[in-house]
């Protein structure tokens, strides 16, 4: 099973992702915010990162900028579940993709438990 | 969204329905009550001055918001601290909609402490106190982005960027801004203030001095 | 060894090693640079790419025999730090950057660093709206490429008139009059100062922009993705 780090600020949402991948046997860090995401990440190196692009003081995308210009880190999935729609960040998206290496992109509020511990398990499973 | 998840997630496991079912009881009154103090804002906004106002205990009107705030407090991990027991005046005021005001920025600041993942060592402080301006009634939590020029400028930046107090919460911190709507149709509005070295917003109610509450 | 010193702003950084990092620059007169900082990477950055993006930094450096150069000394000149207070302009910031490193060669003229450095100011300038900044620089990349349209005359070569309407041939990146065209004076009017050397807070003051950009927008779209690399 898999180490999740889950940088997301809403502490009761943060509570009901963790306890969900927790009860699917994966390992939980929950961090509200990107420099202590990157702090979680350098201690114990995660298998998968579900990220929010609103945060306070750094936003979710100085997060990607930065976690990916570590080599070590480069092979992590990152799975965007974010307040912000997809379709108002469209014409970032191949940047989000290519340049940032986001794995995929959901709108949170459409975002169901049950999918997002699929997708969990599809990006963390050796295929 | 937390009340779709938690439901969800007591479907997936029924053993932590419990849990649950009180967390979706919390999350649905504060969703409620959030919507409530909006609709007050804008009814009070469309009849302006002609809130009929009484003489009020503010002690008593922050006791009441601290008490309707504790589950969504303990929801985020933030804890409350209530600093209202000094005897103050009582202030000319529309009694709902000064506690909808209180209520209003509590939920916006208890969300945001919770943003910063800071809560253990902010508490939120609900306090008053007298200042030669007047009775000073607000929230507290020490946070130093508490800045006026911080604070001036989110109100610019409401409706035209997402977080318009970035440096203080992750959401758009709507509570603030309905908390100011409301203050403004009572002749006063939210400013940022100090309480015993704590940043917080605050406003400044003018006191009726004909009458003392014993 | 020789040191040169010139302004920079970033464009992209990679890890090299263990504790070596490389910064691709673009420079206003030595265009664009590789350059090797050492030893940066000691201990993970406290979020420094909040520093280092949307920066006009003062480095010293000195010239390699190969494509990496070193990087001696560095000083934060002017960070436009509001622009990471915003998702949507931090994500145009990005795209600016990307855009404007894949639409220059390795010694693009002055013009590009200056282009840059404007988009930046004016992603910082909270009052102006993200889509102006966005349609502005991607007029102003198709300008110092050589492909602006012809906003003078139409195909005929007769003066675009006041009270004529037009469409637009892609192709020959011309007006060319029709009744009932869909582009009238005010569209060529906007044009004019989306593609001259005006910056995005002059063209955010006049009446009714977003109305006529978002009537452009199908045009200025096709033109960037005719004549830009995306």
């Amino acid at each position: 099973m898999a180490h999740v780090l889950l940088v997301e600020p809403d502490k009761p949402l943060a509570d009901i992702y963790a306890e969900a991948l927790i009860n699917a046997g994966h390992t939980v860090d929950i961090r509200a915010t990107a420099q202590s995401a990157v702090f979680a990440a350098d201690d114990h190196m995660p298998d998968i990162v579900l990220l929010e692009l609103q945060l306070t003081a750094h936003s979710g995308i100085e997060f990607l900028y930065e976690f990916r210009t570590y080599h070590e880190w480069e092979h992590i999935p990152i799975i965007v579940t974010s307040h912000v729609p997809a379709h108002e960040l469209q014409s970032s998206h191949k940047l989000l993709k290519e340049q940032l290496g986001v794995t995929a992109y959901y709108y949170k509020p459409q975002l169901r438990l049950s999918d997002l511990l699929r997708l969990v398990k599809d990006a963390t499973t050796p295929s | 969204m937390h009340i779709a998840r938690r439901a969800e997630l007591s479907r997936l496991h029924p053993q932590a329905q419990g849990q649950s079912l009180e967390d979706i009881l919390i999350s649905s009154e504060t969703a409620l009550s959030l919507i409530d103090n909006y609709v007050l804002s804008l009814q009070a906004m469309a009849r302006g001055q002609d809130l009929i106002r009484e003489p009020v205990s503010v002690s008593a009107v922050l006791h009441d918001a601290a008490h309707e705030l504790l589950p969504a407090a303990k929801q985020y991990g933030v804890t409350l601290e209530l600093d209202a027991g000094a005897k103050i005046e009582p202030v000319s005021m529309h009694r709902t909609s000064l506690q909808a005001a209180f209520v209003s920025l509590g939920h916006a600041l208890i969300e945001a402490l919770a943003s910063t993942g800071a809560t253990a060592q902010t508490p939120l402080k609900l306090a008053v106190h007298r200042s030669r301006y007047g009775v000073v009634a607000g929230l507290y939590c020490g946070r130093e982005e508490i800045t006026v020029e911080a604070f001036r400028r989110s109100q610019l930046l409401q409706g035209n960027v997402r977080q318009p107090h970035i440096n203080l919460s992750a959401a758009a911190g709507a509570g603030v801004f309905v908390a100011d709507a409301l203050l403004k149709t009572m002749s006063t509005s939210l400013k940022v203030s100090r309480h015993h070295k704590q940043c917080g917003l605050a406003a400044i109610l003018p006191p009726l001095n004909q009458l003392q509450l014993v | 060894m020789k040191q040169i010193q010139t302004p920079v702003i970033i464009l992209s950084r990679t890890d090299f090693g263990e504790a070596d990092r490389i910064l691709t620059v673009i420079t206003p007169e030595q265009g664009k640079l590789r350059l090797m900082a050492r030893g940066v990477r000691r201990v993970k950055s406290k979020l420094a790419g909040g520093i280092e993006l949307f920066s006009v930094s003062n480095v010293t450096y000195i010239p390699g025999r190969g494509e990496i150069s070193t990087l001696v000394s560095a000083r934060l000149d002017t960070h436009y730090g509001k622009i990471v207070q915003d998702i949507d302009r931090t994500m145009l910031g990005y795209e600016l950057i990307k855009l404007l490193a894949k639409n220059t060669e390795d010694e693009p003229e002055t013009d590009y660093f200056t282009l840059l450095h404007l988009g930046f100011a004016a992603l910082n300038e909270l009052s102006i709206p993200v889509d102006i900044i966005r349609l502005w620089f991607q007029a102003q990349l198709v300008r110092l490429a050589g492909h602006s349209p012809n906003l003078q005359s139409d195909a005929a070569g007769e003066r675009l008139q006041i009270d004529q309407t037009y469409n637009f041939d892609i192709d020959a990146m011309t007006f060319v009059a029709a009744e009932d065209g869909r582009f009238s004076a005010n569209h060529i009017k906007v044009l004019r100062l989306l593609f001259s050397g005006s910056q995005p807070q002059v063209v955010a003051q006049v009446q009714s922009i977003s109305t006529m950009l978002n009537e452009l927008l199908p045009l200025l779209r096709t033109i960037s993705q005719t004549q830009l690399r995306s």
